[in-house]
């Protein structure tokens, strides 16, 4: 298993834990969808504007890109974490084009 | 040398025949594998069949650096006049098939065609589909865009990522790319649109960082379970490892030695290095044991920045000698 620390950027809304533990052979694109119930559960009790249109979440490593959805997580992990975690910014909106 | 030996392996597998070499320095030979790579094809049957309403075939050839829905305006137009409306404004419906299954438009074309068709020659018989994208198995093309633009500006968020990820394999940053003018960002997108190699070399140039500075070689491995029909998901494993131009003992990295450190249950250490139980293989060639892996991504590396190397076992092998015969 690899450890993944979750981090808001751009205005997202945090998360109450942001570490979590995950087998190294799921996809990246389970983050989205892991990441998707808890930002957008609870949203009415939160002070942050409810989202309009789509419900989206762009996930980035190192603050620049976006790998594919069908990347493996412990093939990631091993070329881009940092110390022994693998750091995924979140936001609502596209952040780096 | 071991950018001479790729060569003549591309040579047998069918890319175009180089002129002699005798005379030509080290880096022309190399410039000419480049773009014999950059613009070799493959050919493709493409039908569209929409029971009660049309069954027509596209016959022509894709470039194998470059992405499926790229190509899609040249089959709308093709296409168009035996479609109805619906189909012709659902540009996010569509997607290719081939022996039932879905092709993963996020991938470079020579690879998917590559794992399609062990053989790794002939024509390739492929449906154009116009409804019922299937989302659950290909990326979505997920954006605002209207009209045909849909499918471009889709690659182009996929192709960016990949050059961004790897430009941080090598530099451990993305900030070369991320910091390229809005110019030079524009013509490297162009350049991949055109399909244009000397516009696509100006920039990589720019964002490649010199040998010994290469932290470590983007690279993809496929291995490839030998199954009778393949399905990209199902039976393909993707590694992706820190692997540095330079062994721990000084030497250059190489294919062999680069196997031998990242799966080493399928490449057992041999002296004189050989496979055993698998063989590597990029554009429809092997790759030579002896190939410096720094000089393969410099002529081999596919569009998006990364060495795709697929992985064959035995059997595989096996069925791809007698492969003129299977279809």
């Amino acid at each position: 298993k690899i450890t993944i620390r979750f981090q808001a950027i751009g205005g997202a809304p945090p998360i109450l834990v942001k570490v979590f533990k995950i087998s190294r052979n799921q996809k990246f694109s389970v983050l989205n969808k892991f990441l998707h119930k808890r930002v957008y559960s609870n949203r009415g009790n939160r002070s942050s504007p409810e989202p309009e249109g789509r419900k989206q979440l762009f996930l980035y490593l190192h603050n620049s890109f976006a790998p594919n959805g069908d990347e493996v997580l412990g093939n990631l992990f091993s070329l881009f974490k940092v110390g022994d975690e693998l750091i995924v910014s979140y936001c609502l909106n596209v952040a780096f084009g | 040398m071991s950018c001479t030996n790729l060569q003549h392996k591309a040579e047998r597998a069918s890319f175009s025949p180089l002129p002699s070499t005798t005379n030509e320095s080290m880096s022309d030979t190399k410039s000419l594998i480049t773009r014999n790579i950059w613009e070799s094809f493959v050919k493709v049957e493409i039908t569209l069949d929409i029971p009660h309403m049309v069954h027509e075939t596209y016959y022509g050839t894709l470039h194998r650096n470059s992405y499926l829905p790229l190509q899609f305006s040249k089959l709308y137009e093709y296409f168009k006049y035996c479609l109805d409306e619906t189909h012709l404004s659902n540009f996010d419906q569509w997607w290719i098939e081939h022996d039932l299954i879905p092709l993963k438009w996020h991938l470079p074309i020579g690879l998917i065609y590559d794992i399609c068709l062990p053989q790794r020659t002939g024509t390739w018989h492929l449906s154009l589909r116009v409804d019922k994208f299937p989302a659950d198995s290909i990326i979505p093309y997920q954006n605002l865009e209207h009209g045909t633009e849909i499918w471009t500006k889709a690659v182009e968020n996929i192709w960016l990522n990949q050059i961004k990820e790897s430009c941080f394999v090598q530099c451990g940053s993305a900030k070369p790319i991320m910091s390229l003018s809005k110019e030079d960002s524009t013509a490297f997108w162009e350049a991949v649109t055109a399909h244009n190699l000397d516009g696509y070399k100006a920039i990589e140039k720019k964002i490649t960082p010199s040998l010994s500075n290469i932290r470590n070689i983007p690279l993809k491995l496929y291995i490839q379970q030998a199954n009778d029909v393949i399905d990209i998901e199902e039976d393909i494993e993707v590694i992706q490892a820190p692997v540095s131009p330079f062994q721990s003992s000084g030497a250059s990295q190489t294919m062999f030695s680069a196997l031998a450190s990242v799966i080493p249950e399928l490449f057992p250490r041999h002296d004189p290095p050989r496979y055993t139980f698998a063989v590597p293989s990029i554009h429809a060639a092997i790759i030579p044991e002896d190939a410096i892996l720094a000089e393969l991504y410099s002529v081999g590396s596919y569009l998006d920045g990364f060495l795709h190397i697929l992985i064959e076992g035995e059997k595989t092998i096996d069925r791809r000698e007698e492969g003129g015969e299977i279809n």
